[in-house]
């Protein structure tokens, strides 16, 4: 292992100096969550930094690179249909203009007006399941990052997510979302030029054109078309499009940035511009981890072979570099996570639930428990649970557990006027149902020590369960609203 | 709807001087009946959205003393048109000499008949209650769905008294009315007299949040209703440490200081320079 006393010296000050900024502006800033949520002016180049800089972790590099170990340049079509489903929104308006007409805050807060706080709450329930299901999986493939790229050997590993977990949960309790938005520019540009350095080597040492031959035969001439691949194909393309628009209107982080603006231009400039940086974001990893498997081979680890083939063949320096910006990427994405999960759950459940007014010191004691009680969960879920197949796929699947209900909730919502309450409670129900049972039983079969896979899991193909979900989930609101017939008060402009 | 009739250059005057104006009939039989109806079924607990309102008082199914329902027009669509309607936002920009017009909350209101003293509603300024705001010149507008006379308990101001301040007599459920007009004359030394709003079915009376009002038993056989919205200037802020920051419209959202009143618990009514910043609603023209 090549990570030096030198590149933990750049880890270190870079997290340190992270850490003291955030800490510094923190006293000197108060209305850093104004700004976030309440309706400021977003200007451009925050705006795309922060977009990119939050949904650019180190989790996601990760599991972009084991597609890229496992299916080759095939995997690319994640990053293109991703940024399709961003510039595409830029383009169109589709959702976002109107959630912004409608001065909602959040999709939560949208839930709650155009349909009841029972929906509310549902909505943030499953949003809660999902989020906590997938922060297991983040800690995990952060561990197995670290371990492989610097010199903590392999059987830390489970020492390693309990330390990230502690600082992770410390970071955010002193109030790291501040150093998060501050060092978010900091983190993107590191990360970027990190991330190009990275692709510099990986190309060099694998030759520009011969890459692609290499490719070839180790995946096969029919590993280059997305269409035809059995991983991915039109099943893939269909699911994972739609699963694209879910994230850009209803993943909150994203939808937060967009609220925020005042100015529809701006978002949607924002949007088309953050379209290219997501096209990287996908790309880059999946280069690396193409250039592990052609380094390790088929027989290696997917999921550990990129970090280590990145360890091998970095220079000292740019190791440090590289790790300082990835654990950046880590801390922002985790902290971010956590407080969003933790704010959910005391505004959109506890809150409603409740139905007396928390008081603001109640509101922040009781977000930092759940920061707390989450941490814990993660780092026992993470520890426990194996995962079956490739860390994308079981991200896809929880996430679709929101996902599926709540995009036909929202779309039905602000485009057709007889979308009800029933329908929006059938849309959540029937959207939830396969992803919910695929995961539970997973769970329930691993706890029973039972390898076979289970009903659910053979009932369809991932990609067909994903799909379906989306599918079930229209027609849940589709029969739910036609059936009942309920006119909703506040229906909002369908023109 | 009635959506041609603005105030004229006289009764916007009238309102400046006066504080409140009396509109003619803006909602046809049709309407009133359908009203009527919607009305009857959120007293009694009934939502056709399935979602509750804000807050309510009494209990449904309790209609022998005065029933208050805020944000009823969560609970039923019929009456969410017509709280949200463009024409009452346009009148009230048009009294108030501003550009644009949010709704503050509405207020589904039932005086039950024989109220006895019971339905008797204090002096009162709406403004008292609602402190928290950074402005004064607030604007509620208060639809007749019956006739409104002094049988029924109609409502009564005292023309003029926006103009004397806010006087710190908030008194809503004040049951002795007269009494308080005795302290209210030793505060301002000005006289006390009162206009009842008689309204038919269908008229709107407009009063300025500063306008003292309240209003006498319903000695009538027949329920006296009607619909408050209460209304707030476009552009209004949260102003905090005051007597009403625990007013139920600050639960929505929890504001904090100089924060703007906005959003969909605050849903615009009328923009002058904006025709569709009514976003919710999809049945006005």
């Amino acid at each position: 292992m090549r990570f030096s006393t030198f590149d933990w010296t750049l880890v270190a000050v870079y997290v340190l100096l992270a850490f003291a900024i955030g800490m510094l502006a923190r006293k000197r800033i108060t209305n850093i969550a104004d700004y976030l949520v309440a309706g400021r002016h977003i200007r451009y180049n925050l705006g795309v930094a922060s977009l990119v800089a939050t949904e650019l972790g180190l989790v996601t590099m990760m599991y972009f690179a084991e597609q890229g170990y496992r299916f080759g340049f095939a995997a690319f079509i994640i990053g293109v249909i991703w940024a399709a489903a961003y510039f595409m929104i830029g383009q169109t308006g589709f959702v976002v203009e109107r959630i912004r007409q409608l001065e909602i805050i959040t999709i939560t807060e949208y839930f709650q007006v155009r349909y009841s706080r029972g929906v509310r709450v549902l909505a943030a329930s499953l949003l809660t399941i999902a989020g906590v299901l997938s922060l297991g999986v983040f800690l995990k493939l952060g561990a197995v990052f670290i371990v492989n790229f610097t010199d903590i050997p392999e059987t830390s590993l489970h020492l390693t997510m309990t330390v990230l977990v502690v600082i992770v949960v410390i970071y955010t309790i002193l109030g790291g979302m501040v150093s998060v938005v501050l060092t978010d520019y900091v983190q993107f540009v590191f990360l970027a030029i990190g991330m190009l350095m990275a692709s510099v080597f990986v190309l060099h040492y694998h030759g520009v054109i011969s890459i692609f031959e290499k490719a070839r035969e180790l995946y096969g001439a029919g590993a280059m078309n997305p269409f035809t691949h059995p991983e991915y194909g039109w099943t893939f393309i269909a699911y994972w499009a739609v699963f694209a628009v879910s994230g850009c209107v209803l993943w909150q982080p994203v939808a937060q940035r967009i609220l925020a603006s005042e100015n529809p231009e701006l978002n949607r400039r924002i949007f088309k511009s953050t379209s290219v940086m997501f096209l990287g974001r996908a790309f880059f990893p999946i280069l690396w981890g193409i250039g592990a498997a052609l380094y390790f081979g088929a027989a290696g680890d997917p999921t550990a072979g990129m970090p280590k083939f990145l360890a091998e063949i970095l220079p000292i320096g740019i190791l440090g570099f590289l790790a300082a910006g990835m654990f950046a990427a880590l801390m922002s994405t985790d902290d971010s996570y956590l407080i969003a999960w933790s704010g959910i759950i005391v505004q959109d459940l506890i809150a409603p639930l409740r139905g007396k007014e928390i008081s603001e010191s109640g509101r922040v004691m009781l977000t930092r428990i759940c920061v707390f009680m989450i941490g814990i969960l993660m780092l026992i879920f993470g520890i426990w649970y194996e995962l079956k197949d490739s860390a994308f796929r079981y991200l896809l699947d929880v996430t679709t557990i929101y996902y599926a209900g709540g995009l036909p909730v929202l779309v039905a919502g602000l485009y057709w006027k007889r979308a009800n309450l029933p329908g929006a409670y059938l849309a959540f129900a029937f959207g939830a149902f396969l992803p919910l049972a695929f995961v539970a039983e997973d769970i329930i079969l691993q706890a029973r020590g039972i390898g076979e896979p289970g009903f659910f899991n053979e009932l369809f193909s991932a990609n067909m369960r994903g799909l379906m979900s989306f599918v079930l989930g229209f027609i849940g609101m589709g029969i739910g609203s036609i059936i009942t017939g309920n006119s909703p008060a506040l229906a909002g402009k369908q023109s | 709807m009635d959506i041609h009739t603005l105030p004229t250059t006289d009764d916007v005057a009238f309102f400046r001087s006066n504080g409140y104006w009396l509109s003619p009939k803006l909602f046809s039989d049709a309407e009133l009946a359908e009203l009527r109806v919607h009305h009857a079924a959120v007293v009694a607990g009934e939502y056709e959205t399935k979602r509750p309102p804000l807050s309510r008082d009494p209990e449904p199914g309790i209609t022998s003393r005065l029933v208050q329902v805020n944000n009823a027009y969560w609970t039923d669509a019929t009456i969410a048109r017509h709280v949200l309607s463009v024409q009452i936002g346009r009148i009230a920009t048009h009294l108030l000499g501003v550009k644009g017009i949010r709704l503050w909350h509405d207020q589904l209101l039932l005086k039950p008949p024989q109220s006895g003293k019971a339905g008797n509603i204090g002096w009162h300024q709406d403004r008292g209650y609602w402190s928290c705001l950074d402005r004064d010149d607030q604007i509620t507008a208060w639809i007749a769905l019956e006739d409104v006379n002094e049988e029924n308990g109609c409502m009564e101001v005292v023309p003029g008294s926006h103009t004397w301040g806010l006087l710190g007599e908030d008194h809503f459920y004040q049951q002795d009315i007269d009494q308080q007009i005795a302290r209210i004359e030793q505060k301002t030394g000005k006289p006390f007299t009162t206009k009842p709003c008689i309204l038919p079915a269908g008229c709107v009376s407009f009063h300025h949040s500063l306008t003292i009002h309240g209003s006498r038993p319903n000695v009538s056989t027949r329920p006296r209703i009607s619909i408050a919205v209460h209304l707030i200037i476009d552009g209004t802020r949260y102003r905090a440490g005051t007597p009403s920051e625990d007013h139920t419209s600050n639960t929505l959202r929890r504001p904090r200081d100089g924060d703007l009143y906005a959003g969909p618990y605050f849903p615009v009514l009328f923009r002058e320079d904006e025709p569709n910043a009514n976003v919710w609603m999809t049945a006005e023209p």
